[in-house]
């Protein structure tokens, strides 16, 4: 049976290397990736991913439907091309390979590759690619609409779903202040005459707040005026589209916008060296989903963890292996947690989580499995393999009513965790209790 | 997918179309008032309301031709023009209406 023919009849022996654990709230349904592969070298990356929290599988098994983040084909498993064409309708391919040439770059670009990475592989490139690929897959654009005119408003909701974007719809323009922080758009498309509120001052009250400073607003209006236009754009509308306008027009315009605001706000937010949610808009999301915590009555656990004597791998190692520790267990937390979770980077080796949903005894639960996990992944250093630990502190809204209070509560169970010897997950209700 | 799209997108167009209808009684009823010089301030808002957002939307359930006539009666009630002008202009609008919605 060849590659090609096994991945098209579903393989019945494929199975996964490690099977998806049992489910609790906090913790992610693996990412699963196919690795195709007919070097031995690939058992040691199976190995590696699995440490760093994905699930990886051989091919796609009987009935072809489980969901996978990407397949990973090593050039010499698939000299031809057959086997990630074969893929590519409905798989994120990414091919390893070794041959440099531009010919052969631009035969995987016109297949549709969605990432060409060198072999042997470094897999904090190829961890990168299943990052950008999970946030394609998992959280899709969100478009708030503000129209007095409901009927219009479905329309254009309904044009933007068929493009693959999450939309709803608002008739009433003094709700959309609430709005905003309940369902946190990518974009709002914002009429501009409306009987409870005009446009204008609508959006000039969202700017008062900090959040939603860059918050890109899309005006739509039958409105000729030219000054009323030039204010529009003056109060951070990012664009003006007179009606009328038909559906195929506005649909493109949006995606285009709500494209290029993610990739923008993705700069803005993320730290450079692993990608995670900077301090500062970690404390901002903090602030949003403790609120919205205290409205719906979910949990949220809250966690601080540390990577353990740091200052001794980069005295040891050198910087340059201190960066690759951090961005190794950056992506670990990612692999590993789902994508609705918050992950930033807190500090230098500091990392600070929101498990939304989540009780902090379930978090903490979910983080000691990450913890054991990380602990086995050896990095590759002068003196040979090196592993690293981590500790952690978490938290929970019964230990805390305040951001600043939730943040010095984790911090705590934090502290007494790298008192105790490091290398483990502390809950701050354990402090309390003694 | 594209079904469930389309049968939704009728909905929508047949809700807008209802809508219409009420709408050209509304604008006829306004013609009327204008030749007696009996409409209303609030009528006037009323009409303004529905004209603007007739040039606005019309074309997305597939009624772009109400767009240009919507848009003139717009621009008359705007300049405040002759009670006959704007009465004329939405006797027009009116017809065009009728035409679009039993064609």
């Amino acid at each position: 049976m060849t590659l090609i023919s096994l991945v098209k009849s579903g393989n019945p022996e494929a199975k996964s290397v490690k099977g998806t654990s049992e489910f609790e709230p906090g913790q992610a349904e693996r990412k699963r990736i196919y690795l195709f592969d007919r070097d031995p070298h690939l058992t040691d990356l199976s190995q590696k991913l699995r440490s760093l929290g994905y699930e990886v599988a051989s091919g796609p098994g009987d009935g072809n439907s489980e969901k996978c983040l990407a397949a990973v084909i090593h050039e010499k498993a698939d000299p031809e091309l057959e086997l990630t064409a074969s893929l590519i309708p409905d798989h994120k391919v990414i091919v390893l390979c070794e041959n440099r040439s531009f010919d052969f770059r631009i035969k995987a670009a016109r297949l549709g590759v969605s990432a060409l990475v060198q072999h042997p592989v470094d897999l904090i490139e190829l961890e990168g690619w299943f990052s950008d690929f999970d946030r394609d897959q998992q959280v899709e654009p969100k478009v708030l609409i503000v129209d007095d005119d409901d009927i219009v408003a479905e329309a254009y909701a309904f044009a933007l779903q068929q493009k693959g974007m999450r939309a709803e719809t608002l008739s009433n323009p003094l709700k959309t202040g609430q709005m905003v922080e309940d369902f946190c758009p990518d974009l709002i498309v914002m009429d501009l005459d409306m009987p409870e509120a005009n446009g204008l001052d609508v959006a000039r009250a969202l700017r008062l707040s900090r959040p939603h400073l860059s918050l890109p607003i899309l005006f739509l209006s039958a409105e000729q005026d030219e000054d009323i236009q030039h204010q529009a754009r003056q109060i951070g509308g990012d664009d003006f589209i007179t009606k009328p306008v038909d559906l195929a027009t506005l649909t493109n315009k949006i995606s285009i916008r709500v494209s290029r605001a993610r990739d923008l706000r993705n700069i803005m937010e993320r730290d450079s060296l692993t990608g995670l949610l900077n301090h500062v808009n970690f404390k901002e999301r903090l602030a949003a989903e403790v609120g919205r915590s205290r409205r719906t009555g979910s949990p949220i656990a809250v966690c601080l963890l540390d990577l353990d004597h740091f200052k001794a791998v980069n005295d040891t190692f050198g910087h340059q292996v201190g960066d690759r520790v951090i961005q190794m267990f950056a992506n670990c937390l990612t692999g590993s947690l789902r994508s609705v979770d918050v992950i930033a980077r807190y500090g230098g080796e500091e990392f600070g989580l929101i498990l939304l949903d989540a009780t902090p005894e379930q978090g903490a639960r979910v983080l000691d499995g990450i913890r054991r996990s990380f602990s086995n992944f050896l990095f590759d250093t002068d003196d040979g393999p090196q592993s690293v630990t981590f500790s952690g502190g978490v938290c929970g809204l019964e230990d805390a009513s305040t951001t600043e209070g939730l943040l010095g509560a984790a911090d705590k169970a934090l502290y007494e965790a790298k008192q105790k010897g490091r290398n483990r997950i502390v809950l701050h209700s354990q402090l309390e209790q003694r | 997918m594209v079904e469930a799209f389309d049968g939704r997108f009728a909905e929508l167009t047949a809700a807008f179309t209802k809508r219409l209808t009420s709408e050209l009684d509304m604008l006829e009823k306004f013609g009327r008032e204008l030749e007696r010089h009996a409409a209303d301030p609030a009528m006037f808002d009323q009409v303004c309301h529905v004209v603007h957002r007739l040039a606005g939307s019309s074309r997305v359930f597939g009624f772009g031709e109400l767009t240009r006539p919507a848009q003139e009666v717009e621009a008359l009630i705007a300049e405040q023009a002759d009670p006959e002008r704007i009465a004329e202009g939405t006797r027009q609008l009116a017809e065009d209406i009728r035409r679009s919605i039993n064609p």
